[in-house]
């Protein structure tokens, strides 16, 4: 059951009530929002420090290892094909 | 008022003088400190309230004048993915018509027309940080605010507004497609 919290601010009362039909209905009708693959990227992406201290000691390894873990993401969150003119 | 004090070597001083220059001392008095009490008005905090259940959680009793509300946020998570936004409104909660986007510090972003948006993305990211909306005249308000996302160290920025029918007497968080459910952390408002 979907519920909400009201906070009445002049009582300082707060109460968790179940949505109404209404309210069941209006979100039913809503249009699905699906992150973009931009914002699934940023949220795998290895520490921009792990590249940084790598490069630094210039750790081959390190910046192949750092490479390979967000051509992965990459991979794992392909971006749509361009389209226009 | 001009306020002067009885010259004692006054011949028509008299015991009346005195209790009316008290008195007009006394309103002087009173009206200066009840100037300095206005000017000196603290914000209004809230009680935390836990975001631990519920799809949205709904402030109301914003007073009628309110020019500045801060919204604060400790730890706070869903259990999907849907992009969490604050949506605001007199009466009723106003679902649409807002003007505004969201952006992350590692770049990607998206425009928010349902709400001011604050935050989108993977289930497990919990963030912390504040959203400030302002008073702009005519109902109009401004928000801004920036929150930090504990899984990922990135940072979101959000800038906003939305034209009221009538004076804001209301806020709530809740996710875009308002269904998902909060699962951790507190939030708390602070009006002024």
């Amino acid at each position: 059951m979907l519920t909400q919290i009201i906070v009445d601010l002049k009582t300082g009362m707060s109460k968790e009530i179940p949505l109404t039909d209404a309210e069941l209905l209006e979100l039913s009708t809503r249009p699905v929002v699906l992150p973009t693959a931009d914002q699934l990227r940023i949220a795998e992406y290895p520490p921009i420090t792990d590249f940084i201290e790598a490069y630094a000691a210039d750790d081959k390894i390190g910046l192949q290892t750092y490479k390979d873990k967000c051509l992965a993401v990459i991979a794992k969150y392909p971006k749509p094909p361009k389209t226009g003119v | 008022m001009a306020l002067s004090k009885p010259n004692s070597g006054d011949t028509n001083f008299n015991s009346t003088n005195w209790q009316r220059w008290f008195f007009d001392l006394w309103k002087t008095v009173t009206d200066l400190l009840a100037s300095v009490t206005a000017l000196q008005a603290k914000p209004t905090l809230g009680t935390a309230q836990a975001t631990t259940s519920g799809t949205a959680i709904t402030f109301t009793g914003i007073p009628a004048g309110t020019k500045r509300i801060t919204i604060m946020y400790s730890g706070i998570s869903t259990n999907g993915t849907s992009p969490i936004q604050v949506q605001i409104g007199s009466g009723s909660i106003d679902t649409s018509g807002y003007n505004g986007t969201y952006w992350f510090s590692g770049g990607g972003g998206g425009t928010f027309t349902t709400g001011f948006g604050i935050k989108s993305s993977a289930a497990t990211d919990t963030f912390y940080g504040h959203t400030v909306l302002t008073h702009m005249g005519s109902n109009l308000w401004a928000a801004s605010g920036v929150v930090g996302i504990l899984a990922t160290g990135i940072t979101g920025t959000t800038g906003a507004t939305r034209q009221l029918a009538g004076a804001l007497d209301r806020l709530r968080l809740t996710t875009v497609n308002g269904t998902d459910t909060f699962d951790a952390g507190s939030v708390n408002i602070m009006y002024e």
